[in-house]
């Protein structure tokens, strides 16, 4: 029996290969995937997640989401991704359209009839939020949901406290995290330093010859530079393929810890940032109040810490081969 | 021929002349009423119901007043009451976007109605989710549909955030919520928008002209014991059961030192039936979703323009101003008598 995945995404550079990786891999049926405006507007993002599938001879239902955050000002990555969120190489229109159920039903409609499901987010939160307004009841018939968001007791890639996908919609991010939802939070920080693939991993990646292989790299020429003025690390960083591959194996994150997890709505400087509880304090007389909201739900959030380099790339390699 | 030519020319004036004054304005309007039921919202429903201006499409139900599930089932009771299966009653969100739900059976009674035990309703809920039953109504009627809401906004944001095209196609949003002068909640902050601050930013800033009747009217907009009488002096089920609710309303209002009871929830209503009841005024309404003593506020910029500060060295300098385009017709001002009046008669109607 394959496992069955839900990808929610605002597919752009690294979202693409993720999707791959899902799409190749042989033990996964992945019964949707779903689409919201992030890094790109939802319209493009739709656009390159049937181009993507496309490449990988995918027959996937595609299904169009929200075109905005709940409340914030919709502001997208494309200085990141490139104005197409693929590296603008003029990649050619996809052969399929999306289906005309709007994304928040596709969740509901494909939680419910896949007990179990595993839920990968790659996006901005706001699609499965107004899923869980809808239906509270799908949080507890998913079976995990990996979320690639936040910046867990780091730095984000927006602002000091925030990663991208929680900071653009942090309402939707807190809906999500208060929801009761099995989540493993996989933070931005996980795809720095060494998970970068670097000039050796690219070669060996291009020696493949592939076409999933050549439009991988080539596909993230423009984030590739753009990290690099980011961070001052040279190399291509894929935060969303990291999630997928520990959606796929678990065992892949080497070190988790359990917390309570709130999300930042309030405060500007720190709007998006995922408060993790660390030290379990959340349930002190001094902090109850403010953490009600999450102890409430009795649910802790899986936070990884730590992959295995090595077993991820391999795992990329195995996709793109 | 010339006999026909005449009646021709007759015939084609009676239909010009009736479309220009005002024969496509007695076909009723379309609403639907977004509801937290609750007693001022009991008032308002029976108000439209019995208001030939007017076709309630449907009733959707958002926490607010009670939760949901209470809500749903007052909802159904009423319509069930003033034998009207024919609205569809469809329930919504379960909770507010972000917010934590905060009922008000303080001022609306154990059951949100008065405490009133109206008879099992005969009407059946509709299966629809109400956010996208909003959605489907406006797409089938396009700038027809007149949405009310009366309870927290979660219901009407979570339609226009699945759908924006709606902003475009509804004829009118006629909210109850908000204030300009001061809350009710507290020193900020009206009931509706405070039960869901998130949601409120949402429809406020969706991109439509939004009809504000805020709380600070509601509450210049009373119903008082000689009116309570009137409703008193004759009998029907409606009747019978918006006095047992009003009489409930007042005597709570009363105990918290007010002369009457606000009619928020039924104003709101009043403005579409009859817009002259009203003084409106536009400006640019943001709702606080972050200050410790004013999240929830409507702020309303009645200058219609922002100081524009500019950045000097150490300091800012202001450098004009910039003005703001207006998102809300604000109600000022209500003929509260006239309102009434037409409020009791109406309910006193049938």
């Amino acid at each position: 029996m394959p496992r069955t995945f839900l990808i929610d995404t605002d597919t752009a550079s690294d979202d693409a290969v993720a999707l791959i990786m899902a799409l190749r891999a042989p033990d996964v049926r992945v019964a949707a995937i779903t689409t919201v405006a992030g890094n790109v507007d939802v319209q493009q993002a739709t656009r390159n997640a049937l181009y993507t599938a496309e490449l990988c001879g995918a027959n996937v239902a595609v299904y169009s989401g929200a075109e905005k955050p709940l409340l914030r000002a919709y502001t997208n990555a494309t200085w990141f991704h490139g104005r197409d969120g693929l590296g603008d190489h003029n990649y050619p229109a996809p052969h399929r359209s999306h289906e005309t159920l709007h994304a928040v039903d596709a969740i509901i409609e494909t939680v419910e009839a896949n007990r179990g499901l595993v839920v990968v987010t790659l996006g901005p939160l706001t699609n499965l939020a107004l899923a869980l307004a809808k239906k509270p009841t799908i949080a507890a018939k998913v079976g995990r949901c990996v979320v690639m968001g936040g910046a867990p007791c780091c730095e984000g890639n927006v602002t000091p406290a925030a990663e991208y996908n929680i900071w653009v919609d942090p309402e939707a991010a807190r809906v999500v995290m208060l929801s009761g939802l099995p989540v493993e939070l996989i933070g931005w920080q996980l795809s720095r330093g060494d998970a970068v693939l670097n000039g050796e991993d690219i070669g060996q990646i291009q020696e493949f010859q592939t076409p999933l292989g050549r439009f991988a790299v080539e596909c993230n020429s423009h984030a590739r530079q753009a990290y690099k003025v980011q961070t001052g690390e040279d190399g291509i960083s894929l935060p969303d393929p990291i999630a997928m591959c520990v959606a796929l194996d678990p065992s892949v994150g080497t070190e988790w810890s359990e917390d309570y997890v709130d999300v930042e709505t309030q405060s500007e400087l720190t709007r998006g940032m995922t408060v993790v509880d660390r030290l379990n304090v959340a349930e002190d007389q001094r902090n109850r109040v403010v953490w009600e909201p999450v102890l409430r739900t009795g649910r802790k959030s899986k936070v990884c810490w730590k992959i295995d380099i090595q077993r991820w790339k391999e795992t990329l390699f195995s996709a793109l081969r | 021929m010339k006999h026909r030519g005449v009646l021709f020319f007759i015939f084609s004036f009676f239909i010009l002349v009736c479309a220009t004054t005002g024969f496509a304005q007695t076909a009723p309007k379309r609403v639907i009423i977004d509801t937290d039921p609750g007693t001022d919202d009991a008032m308002a429903i029976i108000l439209a119901l019995n208001s030939p201006e007017l076709k309630v499409e449907a009733l959707t139900v958002v926490p607010g007043n009670v939760d949901g599930r209470q809500g749903l089932e007052n909802a159904l009771r009423i319509v069930s009451l003033a034998g009207r299966c024919d609205v569809i009653v469809a329930g919504g969100a379960q909770h507010p976007l972000n917010q934590k739900l905060i009922t008000a059976q303080f001022w609306h009674g154990k059951n949100g109605i008065a405490g009133v035990e109206l008879p099992p309703t005969k009407c059946k809920a509709d299966s629809r989710f109400g956010p996208d039953l909003i959605i489907e109504m406006v797409h089938k009627y396009p700038r027809e549909i007149t949405l009310i809401p009366v309870g927290p906004l979660t219901n009407i944001a979570l339609a226009v955030s699945k759908d924006p095209s709606i902003v475009t196609l509804v004829k009118d949003i006629v909210i109850m919520g908000g204030s300009i002068t001061g809350g009710n909640v507290n020193g900020a902050a009206e009931a509706n928008i405070y039960g869901d601050p998130e949601a409120a930013q949402i429809v406020f800033n969706a991109g439509w002209m939004v009809t504000m009747v805020g709380s600070d009217v509601g509450e210049r907009t009373l119903i008082t014991r000689k009116y309570l009488a009137e409703l008193q002096s004759s009998h029907g089920l409606e009747s019978d059961f918006i006095a047992k609710i009003a009489d409930f309303y007042l005597t709570r209002s009363e105990k918290s030192g007010y002369s009457g009871a606000a009619m928020y929830d039924p104003l709101a209503v009043g403005i579409v039936i009859d817009a002259t009841l009203v003084t409106l005024k536009e400006m640019h309404v943001d709702v606080e979703t972050k200050g410790e003593f004013t999240r929830g506020e409507t702020v309303a910029n009645r200058m219609g323009s922002n100081e524009n500060n500019v950045l000097h060295g150490d300091h800012y300098e202001i450098d004009g101003v910039v003005p703001l385009t207006p998102n809300a017709r604000v109600c000022v001002a209500s003929d509260a008598g006239r309102f009434l009046q037409l409020f009791v008669s109406r309910v006193k109607g049938k």
